[in-house]
This record gives structure tokens, C-alpha cells and sequence, in this order.
């Protein structure tokens, strides 16, 4: 819906309000104040003395009926202006993490009068710095339009994005007078995830596992690594009867080969809110994402099966391309919410644990019980199942991004939790389970890389 | 370069120009000390501000402009708090402004500006007041500018002096003024200019030349409107007095008021008095109830337009009456019952020597206190002893023409075809009634009774009228003495004396002006009234989406038509054969239709695309399908393109080029 509108005087001088400046700055009212002399303050104040000055003279009463004339047409015309711009925008439908995008959009003028400098406000959802302000500085005749864009780079993270009010100030020369068009059409990209590069995981084949894989088992299989001789029993395959052999010692012998089977992991993904931090992209749910949809792809390629737990979403076990999509967009689709369930992630789901496979554990640890999660993860290892826990530091992705009165709060909790995460991640370690401690401002890879370093 | 660097340039000097010019302008005599004094304070206080704070604090006002700084919010814990960016920005910005040294800074900025100024008074090459004071306070308030914002202040304080200034000497020459106004357009217009360089995202600086030159032509054209808008407003504001304001105005209107009501009381306290004693048949209640009929009292006046603001049509009727020759026009032709007298040939009536009425200003001439007869009010406003002689014949008149003209206590009268209904009883008016307003109810009354009007004394015309219009008054006063706006056309309806018979004069008469004060006024209104009517016009004009979607032009940006006519010319240059330039072409043609946020899908074949840009782009449609077709035969049908088809899609090209602008 479009809407036209004068900015409002409260609008002009918003940052100078009384709750907004600090208490010690209050009586340096020439600077605390400072948006109070604009334009508006400039025009009233010389209508006003003018006409203080027309009751001792004449010319005070002709320039202030002057003054206020020039003041009546220039907001007409700002007006007549506002009224006749339409703003359109025409965003590209699909995108991928990281990609520049080019927004296009067009502004009409349906007046009579020609305009120029105009702002044009935007607000991409998808982008760290998603606010656009353009300066229009062509010139659009009446009853034409401009076409223009603007760029963007998709930053924000993964997941549908929507635009913020369309705005255009239109103002008079001078810029006494300015109208706000609004246009609050719903739009969006979608924004696909780039998959991120990264080491390969340590990790044992399932010998539960019936399909062919990367890793060898020292079970007997039926690859094609001799493994030994033994007596025939009763059902074993007459194509593994060693003949020769069988002829030379009088008794059927049969070969054995070694197994090279794949594995099943469990990937499990901790959205709860209590756990997470940040901003957009720079945050621990985005980072965990991008963490659980790299290796989803990564173990798609070396033929694991795979099955997904989170809070509020569960898929079941499977393999292949389809199967990894369906998980990729159950990941894609998933924000840190409240999790009423007391119990954590890995005893909730544990029953649907297969035996000999592998549990990967993503997620952030702030407000969750890190003492019951590390009981969990010893009972899943006397089940003889793997794990494999990458944590993402919470507090690296608000650290020194608060202000105010919220500051010390904030910083006090990061440096408790950095304290409380470090010693969990030391925990684990020495319970002989594979950790990773992943941070902002580092890619998953190369904070993978650094944690195998550091504990070789 | 920095962001904003080059609107803060031309900012600066939009800014000096202006306080430069403001201070000249209230100089009561330019001189060369004067203009370096203030210069070298202007430039004192520009260096210090900019020693003090530079540029890099305007970044704030990108806040004001658009909220470049924002307050995000983050996310701690299933919790969400306010980042709390844009008040961190702000206590920094106060931080640093408040820092000793930049505040011991601003007090001896302050002290280096008013030096010049203090050591030119204290060598008496300057003297002290007002005007300069005000200068140099205009100076010191740019020292401690943090943001742009406070460079506003020295501006409206420039435009405080010369408002002052123009209190004090007028306008003057208006080339000053005018200069200077459009000085402070140019800096308001920069100004603006500068916020939204700093607001915008995008960091590349615009093109300066481009910026002046749009800049100055707002600021020029700002300016003339504003100063049209003081021409009118100089106009209309009524200019009795020059220096006087709308508190003396009022002073005098009041005092004028009360003085004019009570000369008015006392007058019809005398009037009704003489009256009593000239005829004391008649009744008391008649003189209360019509104290209009006050206008009796005769006396030496020598025109009844000299006392025609009050009272003047009974008065001059009843003076009338004492004429026994009674003709109805000046012509003598008698006037028909029930028509409405030429008020052309009323103008020239004129009441006998005996009667007068009393004078609309509050100030009785001397020669209106005479009585007739050659007596004279008494101090106390009583009537002296009237000779018994003339009492029956002036009452008698009196009477008769009261009865005529009133229809004596509500009566109804009628005349021919026309129905006078006069109320019982007039109220007594303490405000004189307007001139015309007299002479239209005199004509009324006459109108209405046709008996009164034949009883006018019609004397011959003792002077011609060069222009008489309809509405012109009996005497020279009436018409001068009208309202303000029309003293032109009063003094083109003055009546003229023929002058006596010198054969000079009618030989050689003056030369009338080309154009006159008169013509140019209502030149002006015209002009202004035509220019309303164009402003109001365009003002609801709107135009519908579909026009300009379809036949009106939709241009591209600068930078985009920039590149897509490099391309063109590159093209151009290229020598190929007539099929591969008809392949390129199509294939640039796609290009700008891309540029135009049209692009085509790549397995989209030409002629659907084609039909696409025909419904979205009709002003075009013509050009897209000789394209379209053309590319398809050469590119698809490997026919050979003949040259007159190579020039009509050269021409289709150039036409949709045309539409975006390029």
C-alpha cells in the first residue's frame, strides 16, 4: 500500500530528545540540540521576526507576508510533487549466500512538475548493511519515469528475506518541506545457502551398515581385499569356495574378504533460543546451519545414510541426493526458537540412535545444561556410537555489537560463557570425544582445521 | 576523498557568499574597511571551525537526513536487545566535542574573530552599533559549528541584521537584496545538497559541475520567486505611512475610531438641537428615530461631496429641496418614474450655497460651522439665534423632501414599476458610510423617488469632465477620497478644468505617458494572476500510470545511459558486414532492454520475447517487431539484409534508444 506523508517535526529532531541524549550532555543545549536549528526552525524563526518587526514597521508585515507566501508555495509544490511519485521495485526471485544481487526500481512522476534529488530508501532483509539510501540526482520530467538499481550483497545469511518499507523523500529545492511516499508491497529473494568447504570428518564405518561405503571394516565383507581361509558352514556362497585350495586339503575351504562399508550418521542440530546469539549472518544459528549443511553435502558425496534431529524437526534415515535435499531444506528453513522440552537433544532422540553409528552434534552452548549434555554424550559412547561435537562460541558473535545500557550485561555473560564453553570443549576432549570449537569471523573449514591441529 | 567533500566544498562558498554579502548589505556605507574587517572575521571563524572540528563530524547528519545510523536489534539468548548504535554514535560525537582542549578551542576562535572588528573601533576606523555588532556575532556563531546543522544559525542571524537593516533604510537598490537572497537560496539549496551526499550508501562523489549548475539555477529561481513574492506582498501591504508598523497603525485606527465617534455624537447632538430650534413643529421622535436626517443643518459648504460620507443622500436631497427649479438630469431631460438616475450625470449635481452636510472626517471645516443665514456653532455645539425669515421656506422643504424621500414612518411607496420599502425608523450610524456607497444610496433614493429627483437643482455645469465614468462623484474630493486601489482610476476620473481659452495650451497638449503607474500594476496583477492560475493548474495534474507506462518516456540513469551509448559507439566504429551488425545490434538491443530491467530469458525465443516487449513497452512496438523480424531473417533465415532494411533497423534502434533517454 502506498502512503504519502510530511515528515514530521518530531521526526527532524528525534536523536536530540531528552531520553535519547545522555544526562551529562543535557546542559549543552547548543549541542544536545543541534537538530533543533533546521530548516524549518530557520523559516519560522524569520516569519516570526519579521513580523515582530511589522509592528514598529512596514516592512516587517511585507516580509513576513512574503515569507509565508514562499513558505505556502513551497510546500505545494512538495506536495503536489509527493502525491504524483510512484516508486516500484523489482528484485531478482532467487539468489545464492554471497552473491551480489541487483535490485531494480522505478520511479514515476505522475505530476505536473519536474523533479529531482530525491531519496530513495530501501531496506533488503537479506544483507548485513541492508539499508540503501540513494540520492536520485537525475532529473525526472512529468508524466515520465526513471528507471535505476541498486546493489546488494547477500549476506544475511540463508533463508527467504523480505524488503523493508519503500521509501522516497521528496522534498522542495530548499528542503524545508519533506513528504515520505511509502510502499510496503511484500516482496522477497530467496537466498540459497553456499556450502562451505571443509576437512573430512574422523569417522569409522558402521558394521551394522549393509551398504557399500569409504571405510574398511574389520569385518568380513565382500570387497575385494582378501582377508583369509576358513572352513565352509553351511549357507556361505559357492562362488567363495577357494577349489584349488579345497582339492589340496581335502575339505571345503571358503575365502574371506574385508568389509568396506559406509556409516549412519545422525546430525543433530540445537535451535534452542536459549542457546543462540547474534545478528542475521552473524550468528550462532547461521553459523551452526551453514556447519550442518556442509556436511550434509560432504557425507551425501561419501554415500553415508543420514538422518536429521533438531528441535521441532526430525527426518528419518536415508540416502542420496533427493534424501539430502529434503534435509537441506528442513536446515534452510529453521530459526532458534523457545524448546519447551527440558531434556536435551541427544537423550530425547537417543532410541532412535543406530548402534555403531555416528552422532554429529552442532550447536551453540550458552543456556543449556552443559553438564547433562556431557553425560549424554558418555552414555552414546558406551553404546559404542561415535560422536563428533562441533560447538559454536556464542558470545564471538555479539561481543562489542551491544551499547548502552545493555553493555555491561552482555559483556559480563560472554566472558562467563567463554569461560564455560572452553572448559565444556576440554571435557569433551578428554572423554575421547572429537571436538570442535568454532567461532565468528573464522570459516568452518579453517576452525576444523585449527581444532585437528590443535589436538595433534 | 572524503564523503561529502565536494558539496562541502561548494557549500562553504554558497555559505561565505551569503554572510559576505548580508554583512555588505547592512553596511549603511560600503567602505574597504568595513568589507575587510568583516572578511577577515568570516575567514577567521571558517579556519578555526575547521581547525576545530573539519568535516568529519558532519557524518551525523546523515541521521537527520535519512537514519543512516540505525539501532539494530540483536539476539542474546532467546532475549532481544537494542543494539543501541545510533546512541553510542551520539555520546561519542558529544565525547569529542566536549574535550578540554576543542572547548578552549571554541573561546579563542571566539576571541580571533572579534579582534579584527574590536581593533578597527578601538583605532576609530569603525564605529560601534548594531549592524556590524550583529556581523561579527554572525562570524563567532560559525567557530563552534559541530554538525551542519549549526551553520543554519549564523545564516538566520545574517538575515535577522538585514531584516533589521531594511527596517531601518528601506530596500534601496534592489540588486543587493536581491544578490543576497539568492546567496541564502544557494546556501539552503547546498545545504541540502550536502545532507544527502553524506546520507547516501553509495560513496561515489557526484559530478561537481553538474551539482552547481542545478544547484544555482534552484537556488536563482527560489530567489526570484520569493523576491516576486516580497514585490506583491510590498503591493498589498497598504503604505499610508512608511515607517509606520502595525502597533502605530493600530494606535492611530483606534484613536481615529474613538475621535470620529465622538465628534459624531457631539454633531448629532448639535444637529438635532438646530434642528429643534428651526422647526419646532417638528416632532421630537422623528429626529430621534432618523438621525440620519441630521444632514439638514445647511450652511456655506461649498460642494455636497465635502459632506457627502455622512448622510449625503437625505442631505443633499433635502438641500435639494430648497431649489424650486427641480430638473431630474443635468441635461434637463426629466428623469422617468421609477428609473434609476445616470449616476454619470449625477456626478455633476450640485447642491445649492445653503445646504451642506456635515464632513465624513471628524473635522468640520470652518466654513461648514457657518450656518445659513452666516451664523456660526456655538463652542458648546449650540445653535445661534436663526433669522425667523428663512425658517417656513427651509422647513417646509425639509419636510416635504423627508416625506418624498423616507415615505414618511414605513409607508409604502410606489412609483411606476418600482417598490420602495423603507423601515420606520433608521439607526443612528455612528461610521460614516463609504463615499460610493453615499452616492449609490443617494441614487437609490432618487430612483425610488422620482419627486425628490425633479426637485434636484441641476446647475449649470461649470466644468468638463475629460473621462466621466458611470460611477464618478459629484465633486473632485468624492472620487480622490476613495479607497487606495482605486486613486489611479479616481485620478483619471478627476474632473478636469477646462483652462481658460490660451491658445498655448490647446495648441501644445501634454504628451499622455507610454505606460503608467496604473498600467503596470495591473500588468503585475495580471501577471501574477495568470502565474496562480498556471501553479494552481499544475498543482492537480496528475497523469495516469498507463501513459506513462506506455507512450511516455522512461528514462535510465546517468551512469547507465553512459554505458549503454559506449557500447553504441563502440559499435559503431566496428566494420562488419551488414549481417553481423544486424546480429550485434539485436544482441545490444538486449542489452539495454536488460539496463531497462526488461531482460529476456535465455530460452525464450526472439518473437515471444518480442511480444513481451510489445505489451509492456507499446510506445515502441513498431521498432521492436522491425528488430525482431529483421534479426530473425538474417540470423535464423540467413537472408540477406538489403540496406534499406539495415536503415530502418538502425532507425528502430535509435528510436527505443531515444525512449530510455540516450
Amino acid at each position: 500500500m502506498r502512503t504519502v506523508r510530511a515528515r514530521k517535526w518530531q521526526e527532524r529532531v528525534r536523536a536530540s530528545e531528552s531520553d535519547q541524549v545522555h544526562p551529562a550532555y543535557r546542559g549543552y543545549t547548543y549541542y544536545a540540540r543541534r537538530r533543533y536549528f533546521n530548516k524549518v526552525s530557520f523559516f519560522a524563526a524569520s516569519v516570526a521576526l519579521s513580523l515582530l518587526l511589522g509592528l514598529y514597521a512596514r516592512v516587517g508585515n511585507v516580509l513576513a507576508l512574503a515569507l509565508v507566501l514562499f513558505t505556502g508555495y513551497l510546500y505545494l509544490r512538495a506536495r503536489a510533487l509527493a502525491e504524483g511519485i510512484y516508486v516500484r521495485r523489482k528484485p531478482p526471485a532467487k539468489a545464492v549466500q554471497g552473491q551480489k544481487i541487483e535490485i531494480g526500481f522505478e520511479i514515476e512522476n505522475r505530476s505536473a512538475f519536474a523533479v529531482a534529488d530525491l531519496i530513495f530508501i530501501d531496506q533488503f532483509n537479506g544483507a548485513l548493511a541492508g539499508r540503501e539510501v540513494a540520492w536520485v540526482d537525475e532529473t525526472i520530467r512529468p508524466h515520465s519515469s526513471l528507471l535505476s538499481l541498486y546493489s546488494k550483497t547477500c549476506d544475511a545469511g540463508m533463508g527467504v528475506f523480505g524488503f523493508g518499507e519503500l521509501t522516497v523523500v521528496v522534498s522542495d529545492p530548499l528542503g524545508v518541506f519533506e513528504f515520505l511516499i511509502s510502499c510496503d508491497d511484500q516482496q522477497s529473494v530467496e537466498v540459497y545457502p553456499k556450502l562451505a568447504r571443509i576437512p573430512q570428518l574422523p569417522m569409522r564405518g558402521s558394521r551394522e551398515s549393509f551398504h557399500y561405503g569409504l571405510y574398511d571394516l574389520p569385518t568380513r565383507g565382500a570387497s575385494v581385499n582378501f582377508a583369509g581361509i576358513r572352513d565352509y558352514s553351511r549357507g556361505d556362497p559357492l562362488r567363495f569356495i577357494a577349489w584349488r585350495l579345497s582339492v589340496r586339503n581335502g575339505r571345503l575351504l571358503v575365502k574371506e574378504f574385508e568389509k568396506i562399508a559406509n556409516t549412519e550418521i545422525s546430525i543433530i542440530l540445537n535451535m534452542d533460543s536459549r542457546d543462540h546469539m547474534g545478528r542475521k549472518s552473524e550468528s550462532t544459528w547461521e553459523y551452526a546451519k551453514d556447519a550442518a549443511l556442509a556436511l550434509l553435502t560432504q557425507q551425501m558425496t561419501n554415500g553415508n545414510a543420514m538422518q536429521f534431529f533438531s528441535n521441532a524437526r526430525y527426518v528419518e534415515t536415508g540416502r542420496g541426493e533427493a534424501h539430502t535435499n529434503l534435509i537441506a531444506r528442513v536446515i534452510f528453513n529453521l530459526m532458534p526458537a523457545a524448546d519447551p522440552n527440558l531434556k536435551n537433544l541427544v537423550d530425547r532422540y537417543r532410541e532412535l540412535i543406530a548402534p555403531a553409528s555416528t552422532v554429529l552434534y552442532i550447536g551453540p552452548l550458552y543456556g543449556s545444561d552443559a553438564e547433562a549434555l556431557f553425560r549424554s554424550f558418555l552414555m552414546l559412547k558406551y553404546r559404542g556410537i561415535d560422536v563428533i561435537c562441533m560447538l559454536v562460541h556464542p558470545t564471538s558473535f555479539v561481543e562489542g555489537k551491544v551499547h548502552g545500557d545493555m553493555k555491561i550485561f552482555v559483556d559480563s555473560n560472554a566472558w562467563r560463557a567463554d569461560a564455560a564453553i572452553e572448559k565444556f570443549a576440554l571435557r569433551l576432549a578428554r572423554a575421547g570425544i572429537t571436538t570442535y570449537l568454532l567461532a565468528n569471523h573464522k570459516p568452518i573449514g579453517a576452525s576444523m582445521l585449527a581444532a585437528r591441529q590443535a589436538t595433534l | 576523498m572524503k564523503r561529502g567533500a565536494t558539496s562541502h566544498r561548494i557549500f562553504l562558498v554558497a555559505l561565505g557568499a551569503s554572510l559576505l554579502l548580508g554583512a555588505m548589505v547592512t553596511q549603511q556605507q560600503l567602505s574597504l574597511k568595513n568589507t575587510l574587517v568583516f572578511v577577515s572575521s568570516l575567514v577567521l571563524a571558517f579556519l578555526g571551525q575547521h581547525w576545530l572540528f573539519g568535516m568529519k563530524y558532519f557524518g551525523e547528519s546523515a541521521e537527520v537526513v535519512a537514519g543512516a545510523v540505525t539501532d539494530e536489534e540483536i539476539y542474546f539468548a532467546g532475549d532481544v536487545f537494542v543494539a543501541g548504535t545510533r546512541l553510542a554514535h551520539e555520546d561519542k560525537l558529544l565525547d569529542e566535542v566536549l574535550t578540554p582542549h576543542r572547548q578552549v578551542g571554541i573561546r579563542v576562535g571566539f576571541a580571533a574573530v572579534a579582534t579584527p572588528y574590536l581593533l578597527a573601533v578601538f583605532w576609530g576606523h569603525m564605529a560601534l552599533n548594531m549592524a556590524a555588532g550583529l556581523q561579527i556575532l554572525v562570524a563567532m556563531l560559525i567557530v563552534p559549528a559541530m554538525s551542519l546543522n549549526h551553520l543554519l544559525l549564523p545564516v538566520l542571524v545574517s538575515v535577522v541584521s538585514v531584516i533589521l537593516h531594511f527596517k531601518t533604510s528601506g530596500f534601496g537598490s534592489p540588486w543587493l537584496p536581491l544578490l543576497y537572497l539568492a546567496s541564502v537560496s544557494a546556501t539552503l539549496v547546498f545545504y541540502r545538497y550536502l545532507e544527502l551526499e553524506i546520507s547516501r550508501s553509495s560513496i561515489t562523489p557526484p559530478d561537481e559541475s553538474r551539482l552547481n549548475r542545478r544547484g544555482l539555477f534552484a537556488a536563482v529561481r527560489s530567489a526570484a520567486v520569493l523576491a516576486m513574492l516580497i514585490i506583491v506582498a510590498n503591493t498589498v501591504v497598504p503604505d499610508t505611512a512608511e515607517d509606520s508598523g502595525t502597533l502605530s497603525k493600530l494606535a492611530e485606527t483606534v484613536n481615529k475610531l474613538s475621535r470620529a465617534a465622538a465628534e459624531k455624537i457631539s454633531e448629532q447632538a448639535r444637529l438635532a438641537d438646530s434642528l429643534s430650534r428651526l422647526s419646532p413643529e417638528t416632532r421630537h421622535g422623528r429626529m430621534q428615530g432618523h438621525g440620519a436626517k441630521r444632514g439638514v443643518g445647511g450652511g456655506a459648504g461649498k460642494t455636497a461631496a465635502t459632506g457627502a460620507a455622512s448622510d449625503s443622500a437625505t442631505g443633499a436631497s433635502a438641500a435639494a429641496g430648497q431649489s424650486p427649479s427641480v430638473t431630474s438630469a443635468p441635461g434637463g431631460k426629466p428623469s422617468e418614474p421609477g428609473k434609476m438616475p445616470d449616476l454619470g450625470k449625477l456626478s455633476a449635481l450640485k447642491l445649492p450655497e445653503s445646504a451642506s452636510l456635515p464632513p465624513s472626517s471628524g473635522e468640520t471645516p470652518p466654513d461648514l460651522e457657518k450656518l445659513p443665514g452666516g451664523g456660526r456653532f456655538a463652542e458648546n455645539g449650540e445653535l445661534p439665534k436663526v433669522p425667523g425669515e428663512q425658517k417656513p421656506a427651509d422647513m417646509s422643504q425639509l419636510k416635504d423632501l423627508m416625506k418624498n424621500l423616507d415615505g414618511s414612518a414605513g409607508k409604502q411607496t410606489t412609483t411606476g414599476n418600482t417598490q420602495a420599502a423603507i423601515p420606520p425608523s433608521v439607526p443612528l450610524q455612528l461610521s460614516p458610510p463609504s463615499r460610493e456607497a453615499s452616492a449609490l444610496e443617494l441614487a437609490q433614493k432618487l430612483a425610488n423617488s422620482p419627486e425628490a429627483a425633479r426637485q434636484l437643482p441641476i446647475p449649470p455645469i461649470p466644468s468638463i469632465s475629460t473621462a466621466a465614468p458611470a460611477t464618478s462623484s459629484p465633486v473632485p474630493g468624492a472620487a480622490a477620497g476613495a479607497s487606495g486601489e482605486d486613486s489611479d482610476a479616481a485620478e483619471e476620473s478627476k474632473p478636469v478644468d477646462v483652462p481658460p481659452t490660451g491658445g498655448d495650451a490647446q495648441a501644445n497638449p501634454p504628451a499622455p505617458p507610454l505606460v503608467t503607474e496604473a498600467a503596470l500594476h495591473r500588468m503585475l496583477v495580471f501577471g501574477l494572476l495568470a502565474l496562480l492560475v498556471l501553479f494552481a493548474s499544475k498543482l492537480s495534474l496528475r497523469a495516469a500510470a498507463e501513459r506513462i507506462g506506455g507512450k511516455s518516456k522512461t528514462r535510465l540513469t546517468r551512469e547507465k545511459r553512459k554505458q549503454v551509448l559506449s557500447e553504441l559507439a563502440e559499435l559503431n566504429q566496428m566494420r562488419i558486414s551488414p549481417k553481423e551488425e544486424v546480429i550485434r545490434r539485436y544482441s545490444f538491443f538486449l542489452k539495454l532492454m536488460e539496463t531497462a530491467q526488461f531482460p529476456k530469458e535465455g530460452y525464450l525465443p526472439a518473437t515471444d520475447y518480442h511480444e513481451r516487449v510489445r505489451t509492456s513497452f507499446p510506445a515502441f512496438a513498431r521498432q521492436s517487431e522491425t528488430i525482431t523480424v529483421t534479426f530473425c531473417d538474417t540470423f535464423y533465415g540467413e537472408q540477406e539484409v538489403t540496406s534499406e532494411n539495415l536503415k530502418s533497423y538502425r532507425k528502430s534502434i535509435e528510436t527505443v534508444l531515444r525512449h530510455f533517454g540516450c
